[in-house]
Parts: C-alpha cells; structure tokens; sequence
C-alpha cells in the first residue's frame, strides 16, 4: 500500500499550471516586437505599464534577461504588439512601470520624461530639476541603467560642454536618434556650454538656448541673445517654466 | 503505529526536514515580498497541491481548475496579511486548507452531481479510466486500482489519508486542515486505511 502511495505521489501537475496562475494575480508580464528608430527591439509590460526596452532577439534570451534584471517572469503575447508600438512612438503618454527602480532614479527618468521630442538637456539641468545640483555623475549612472530607454528618452541628456555624452545603447545610436527627432548635433555643440538666456521677440518669457529646438534658427527668427538670467529678469521678462533659465550651469 | 510519516520513512528524515527547512525558507522570502517570490512558491508547490486535488476530485480539468483558483486565493490573502503573519504561516497546511475549502464549495455548487454523491456511487473511477492511460500518468492498473478504493472511501476517511499518507503531513497538521482535534484526525487516518485495505476495488488486485 506504502509503494502505491509513493507512485501517486509521483503526478505531475499540467504544464501550463504556473503560467496560468501568474499571468492571473498580474505576475507575468508580456512582451511583443516593436519596430524604432534604431531597429527591432523587444518591449515589454506589467499591468502597470511599460517595464523594459530591450535587444530583440532570442525569445528565450530576453525571457532570462528579463529574469535576472527585473525578477520576474514574462512571456511573449504578440496581440500587445500595437499598443507597445504606440507607447514607443508616443513615450510621454505612455505609463511606464519603474518598480524595479529605486526613488532617485526614478526621479531622474520622470525629469528626463519631461523633455519634448527635438530638444536635449544637459545632465547637470536633470541634477538641478531633482534637487540633487551635486549629483551630475550619479544622474548618468541613472539614466545608463535606464529600463525603458526610447519610451523615456535618456538619449535626450547631454553632456553640459555640448558633446552627446554615453548611451547604454552606444554613441552612435544616441546620434542617429536625435538626428531623426531633427536635433542638430554641432548646434547642441554650439549652444550647450553658454550661460547665456535667449528671448524670441514678442514673448514674455526668456529661456535656455537649448530650450529651443536645436537645430539651427533660420535668420528670420528674433532670437535677443543676454549675458545670463539676471540680464532678462532685469528687462521685466520671466523665466521659462519648461527649461528653468537660472538653475544649473 | 509509530508516528512516524510515511514520507519519512520512504525519503528518509533528512528530506522531511529539508522539505521543512524550504518550506520556512520560502515563508520568509514571502514576508519579505510576496510579488517577488510568489513564483518560488507557486513552482515549489504546484505538483502537491494538483496531485492532492487530483486525489479528491478525480477528475485532472477540475483539479487543475481548483488548484489554480486556491494559489489565486493564497495570492490575495498574502497580500492582506502583514509581514510577521506570512513569515509564521506553515504553508503547506494553509495552501492545502485553501484548496480543500475549494473542493468542498465546488461540492456545494453543484449538489446534484456533488463530489461526495459522485464518490459514493464510484463514479469518479468512471471519469478516471474514461480520460485515458496517457493522461492520467499513472504507473499500472494497481495505483489506479488504488486511486479508485480512495475516490470510494467517505471524505472523512479519504481526506485525512490523503493528507497522511500521500502528502506526508503530521497529525498535528491534519487536524488543522481539517478542523478536528489531532486525536480523531490519527484514527480516522487508521480507519481510513483499515477500509482502503479492505476495500472491494483492491481486492484480487495484486500488491
């Protein structure tokens, strides 16, 4: 009778019986390929929103990636395959999942997420909008560990003396995205490292250079060029709540 | 009868207390984070509980139904529970009261073929055969023949030999499975056994 009970012992349960229950308490997470500016990528997400952007390849690959870098599991659902799309295209309405991350690198991807598409920041600015003016270096650290690059657009921060700085993807990567957002790159070289606040006539408020689309101003475009914030404030205008002229260097 | 589990004594004592070790090991990992380590949890128990389900309900579509359902609703409670609570939970014990609350109300719902009806009229030996040899991964005709004198047994004998016998819990965690002083738990579990022994399915079977 022992041995009897020792074989029914022996029942495997079905295969799919983890799956299922994961996937039903919100536990296993989706991905789907998406195609972008800089090739196919695997994107993936939790029932809270965008958790990861990463190489496309080897489905089992990405399944492990995934494992050892967020802990948990995931699998591929290609019916999410429109709406991870649109949420690359379209990153600052997308929500994103940052569990994973702790609350000053999250800081700094919510900072960086608020940079429109075409502009560049320098990394000192995104030390300065978190209230961390000291920590420059630990602001790239952030934003290399970047989760969901493209979704949030780390490849928008730049190195304050106008060079485009590292990129968890590459350099060259870095370039060729925001060249397709339009940036200029010797415009950015140009501009970044001045402490000088433009003002377009007829506005009120004034701005960093960078503020502005960096590509180059066609002549028709009044741009009054000051010294620094102090100048512009001193003629009755304002500072730009999107660029925040004055704060870092 | 020594109280020794029968577990223990096909395994041997280091691997019922390895098993225990695990066991505490995964109820700290779960009070430390329940979403990070539910997985864990859900693999290391998955072939138990749907085995012990299979065992009740005889039938693998419904055991897999309420062994799903009862690690949904381990999942939910740990939730509400706050960290001392998950570290001391015996898990075994409590997953497997779960699901046998599971059996029990899918009994209920559906009183005119209930499970205990079912047992009684030895139908569940017809949905077992009616599935198939490769489905049901059971090695002969004698641990089917075994599984059939189970399924016949009345559920207050079935159960505790159950939880005895094929799961190797102790009295002590039969009787709060069950909900009985761990005193009817140890005889029903004999007289349970007594009964199987002597059962009409198992008899001309050879051991």
């Amino acid at each position: 009778m022992m041995k009897d009970f020792a074989a029914m012992r022996e029942v495997q349960a079905p295969a799919g019986l983890v799956a299922n229950v994961l996937r039903r308490v919100g536990l296993l997470d989706g991905y789907a390929l998406v195609s972008t500016p800089i090739g196919p990528r695997f994107v993936a997400a939790s029932q809270a929103g965008i958790t990861a952007v990463g190489q496309a390849g080897e489905d089992a690959e990405f399944i492990r990636y995934y494992r050892e870098r967020f802990g948990r599991a995931v699998e591929r659902r290609d019916e999410l395959a429109p709406a991870l799309q649109a949420a690359v295209e379209n990153g600052r309405k997308a929500a994103v999942d940052l569990q994973t991350c702790n609350p000053f690198q999250r800081d700094v991807l919510e900072a960086t997420r608020s940079i429109p598409s075409g502009r560049v920041r320098p990394y000192a600015w995104i030390a300065e909008r978190i209230g961390r003016p000291g920590a420059v270096r630990a602001v790239g650290t952030a934003l290399a560990n970047n989760p969901v690059p493209l979704v949030i657009p780390c490849h928008r921060v730049v190195r304050s003396d106008g060079s485009i700085g590292q990129y968890a993807l590459g350099t060259e990567k870095k370039a060729s995205l925001l060249q397709h957002e339009g940036v200029d790159l010797d415009e950015v070289r140009r501009r970044m490292p001045t402490q000088n606040v433009w003002y377009e006539e007829g506005e009120e408020t004034f701005c960093r250079p960078f503020c502005f689309d960096a590509r180059p101003l066609p002549a028709e475009n009044h741009i009054v060029v000051f010294r620094n914030a102090a100048e512009a404030r001193a003629r009755g205008l304002v500072p730009c709540t999107t660029c925040h002229p004055g704060i870092a260097a | 009868m020594k109280d020794v589990s029968p577990v223990t004594e096909l395994t041997g004592r280091r691997d019922d207390l390895a098993d225990r070790r695990a066991q505490r090991a995964i109820a700290r990992a779960l009070a430390e984070s329940v979403d990070a380590h539910f997985e864990e949890f859900v693999e290391k128990y998955q072939h138990r509980l749907f085995g012990f389900v299979l065992t009740l309900v005889g039938n693998r579509g419904e055991a897999e139904e309420i062994a799903q359902d009862s690690f949904v609703a381990a999942y939910r409670a740990l939730l509400t529970y706050d960290v001392p609570r998950r570290r001391e939970l015996a898990l075994r014990a409590w997953l497997f009261t779960i699901a046998l609350n599971k059996v029990r109300n899918m009994a209920r719902r559906a009183p005119a073929s209930s499970l205990d009806d079912a047992l009684a009229e030895g139908r569940v030996a017809t949905q077992d055969t009616s599935l198939g040899p490769a489905a049901l991964l059971e090695r002969d005709e004698r641990t089917r023949a075994v599984r059939r004198a189970l399924g016949a047994l009345a559920p207050r004998y079935r159960m505790p030999v159950v939880l005895r016998h094929l799961e190797g819990f102790s009295y002590d965690e039969i009787a709060e499975v069950l909900d009985q002083p761990a005193g009817t738990a140890r005889a029903n579990v004999h007289r349970g056994l007594a009964l199987l022994r002597a059962s009409k399915e198992l008899k001309g079977a050879t051991s």
